[in-house]
């Protein structure tokens, strides 16, 4: 169990660089916020996973305030890059 | 019972991963921003809910609390987040990946709301 949440954590840093890499290299800004925003999902995996792999609780309370930041910037990009203001 | 938990924990772990794997490589593979959104507004949300489940049997009190917040808060806004990206998409007329054969000529033939 503990060699497969290392590996898991490693495979998780790999995407997490794939990531990365998709966000400076977007073909479009949708596809840049699109990619973020997968930045953001793997990164509360991994936060998961190590809260999981050490039995403490407090990582998960990150992983639960970057779910809301990450939807709260998705969220608000797309809506001024899609229409030019964010309200209304 | 402390073994089958361990054992459905490490199954969630590494279904979690495939379909994290299966969201990260659509981004790099998909032909164009829509068939991005829907491959991983699905595929990130489903794999990060297992991993969340794994935490879930593997934890105790306090872990099995967030755990159920994230895995409920995740769910009901990731479809939100695809649907303005997908809209901001339209509205900002992304091009539209009308298969192998018209890609060659591009005739621009996509009505918008302008």
């Amino acid at each position: 169990m503990d060699t497969l949440i290392d590996i898991a954590l490693v495979w998780l840093v790999v995407l997490l660089g794939a990531c990365a890499v998709r966000v400076v290299g977007a073909r479009s800004t949708v596809a840049r916020i699109l990619a973020l925003d997968t930045l953001v999902l793997v990164l509360i995996g991994l936060l998961v996973l190590y809260s999981a792999s050490r039995g403490v609780s407090y990582f998960l309370d990150a992983a639960l305030i970057l779910a809301i930041l990450g939807f709260v910037a998705t969220l608000a990009a797309a809506r001024y890059y899609g229409r030019g203001r964010l309200f209304g | 019972m402390e073994a089958v938990l361990s054992v459905a924990a490490g199954a969630l772990v590494v279904f979690g991963l495939l379909v994290l794997t299966i969201a990260v490589v659509g981004i790099y593979r998909m032909p164009d921003v829509y068939t991005e959104i829907q491959a991983t507004a699905k595929g990130a949300a489903l794999g990060i809910v297992a991993l969340v489940l794994a935490a879930l049997l593997a934890g105790d009190g306090p872990v099995i609390a967030r755990a159920i917040l994230i895995a409920a808060f995740l769910l009901i806004t990731a479809p939100l987040a695809a649907h303005a990206l997908a809209r901001a998409a339209y509205l900002s007329e992304e091009p539209m990946y009308r298969g192998e054969d018209e890609e060659a000529s591009p005739s621009g033939s996509r009505t918008g709301p302008g």
